[in-house]
């Protein structure tokens, strides 16, 4: 046990001399031991014959913790482990970095949202005449209103999201997704805007996408940000395709619009942030040039792909295969 | 002192109670509620809460985070500790959105958590009678 270890464990060389690991200290998470598929984290490393990576805890002997990236390997001789190592770096302070990022996220969230709140509700109240008869020239401004209001509020939305992903303040919640509820719960959210240019949405799913255990707020921003698109970027009287599908361990996802497709020379910089193709800039559209860089971001956080095939004034495709593990709650990273 | 305040037309309909520190915003959305024949009763801190659902029959708490004198993730452990209280729904509107803050509200048994902006109150109000069957 070398020094750093001495420090972070408290413990003296003397002391851990001829104890074992359990008796100096433990590995935990969330309170409790660290079990792999109900085995204690150790017996697993030399059973399994494998690595285990992550960020734990370990409870010292005075009972109290500290938050460690560490890795546990077995040492094997001719197939038999003959002893393990364990190599820990103290995260405290990078703990306490990643809690002031995140608080500082909440606070501007709030910030920016209080008042776009207050714009957002007035409208609506005003629209629905609850607070008295308004004309029809009224209306439109009020409408106006209301419309840019919500513009705002999804810029905001997109930009927190955005530094989420920028301050890896990412976390993973999976859970059993109902997948065709939840593209249907999508479309339905964006029928006004569907129905407003007459576009033709073609589904290719079925309800047999069943249950899958995933994180459906990712889920959810990959497949809202690829149809809002394919809805802003298509004329009227479009067509959008869209298809979901559960191919071996990955969720297939494509969105296909008879949009006005990217120009040749854009086509190289579709997922850096900001990016706004030439051929929409002068079209009235609401995009704000960081839905792209969202999705790519997620996609690439959980292991996928996505990729796109575009012409312009023909329309655009985009693919892309999520591995269903990458965006499962993340489990220890075992390495053969 | 924290001030409770009972809607003007008392209704046969359910009570709602709104504890939103934004008198502003809480206007709107109380005068949303009455609107929709519920009966309403406001307060404007987090200390208020459970003064006001003790003294009174209330159907369901829509609940904002950031309060004055006591948290609204306070207000919930309050609520869930107190047995005649624990069974009532809780609505989170708050404008604090990151997924931690929802994981810990839904950990400590809210029925639902929105983020202020990006809702209607048309949607409040669905999911209020959602959640009272009114």
């Amino acid at each position: 046990m070398n020094v750093a270890a001495q420090e972070i464990l408290g413990i003296s060389l003397a002391d851990a001399t001829h104890k074992t690991w359990d008796d100096i200290a433990r590995i935990e998470s969330h309170d409790t031991d660290v079990l792999i598929d109900g085995k204690p984290l150790i017996d697993s490393v030399f059973l399994n014959q494998k690595i285990y990576s992550k960020e734990w805890y370990v409870k010292k002997r005075d009972g109290t913790s500290v938050p460690v990236a560490i890795s546990i390997s077995p040492i094997i001789d001719r197939a038999i482990v003959v002893g393990g190592i364990i190599v820990f770096r103290n995260i405290e302070q990078e703990k306490e970095i990643d809690t002031v990022k995140s608080e500082f996220i909440s606070l501007v969230s709030h910030q920016l949202r209080t008042p776009l709140s207050a714009v957002n509700w007035c409208t609506e109240s005003l629209l629905a005449g609850d607070r008295g008869k308004v004309n029809n020239k009224q209306k439109e401004y009020i409408a106006r209103i209301s419309e840019s209001n919500k513009r705002m509020i999804s810029l905001v939305n997109s930009i927190l999201d955005v530094s989420q992903i920028e301050l890896n303040t990412f976390t993973v919640d999976a859970k059993p997704v109902d997948m065709f509820a939840l593209v249907e719960s999508i479309i339905k959210e964006s029928v006004h805007a569907i129905s407003a240019k007459q576009l033709v949405v073609h589904k290719h799913y079925t309800k047999s996408l069943g249950v899958i255990v995933i994180d459906a707020r990712y889920v959810r921003m990959i497949i809202e940000n690829l149809v809002s698109n394919a809805i802003k970027y298509t004329p009227e009287k479009g067509n959008i395709d869209i298809t979901i599908e559960e191919r071996g361990a990955d969720l297939y996802i494509a969105v296909a619009d008879t949009g006005y497709g990217i120009p040749k020379n854009d086509l190289s910089k579709v997922f850096t942030k900001l990016f706004r193709a030439h051929n929409i800039m002068n079209k009235d559209t609401d995009g704000n040039g960081l839905g792209l860089y969202i999705v790519k971001s997620i996609v690439d956080y959980a292991g996928g792909k996505i990729w796109f095939e575009s012409v312009e004034d023909k329309g655009t495709t985009f693919f892309v295969s999520l591995p269903i593990h990458g965006l499962k709650n993340k489990l220890p990273k075992a390495v053969s | 002192m924290s001030v409770v305040k009972k809607t003007k037309k008392q209704t046969t309909g359910p009570t709602v109670l709104v504890a939103e520190d934004d008198e502003f915003l809480s206007r709107v959305l109380v005068d949303k509620l009455e609107k929709e024949k519920f009966n309403v009763v406001t307060v404007f801190d987090g200390d208020a809460v459970i003064p006001a659902l003790t003294s009174g029959s209330v159907n369901l708490v829509i609940l904002d985070i950031i309060m004055p004198k006591k948290t609204g993730f306070d207000v919930i452990d309050e609520i869930k500790a107190n047995p005649a209280t624990k069974d009532i729904p809780i609505l989170l509107l708050s404008n604090l959105g990151q997924e931690s803050d929802i994981a810990r509200a839904k950990e400590k048994g809210v029925h639902d958590y929105f983020v202020k902006s990006n809702i209607s109150l048309a949607a409040v109000i669905e999911k209020v009678r959602s959640y009272i069957h009114a």
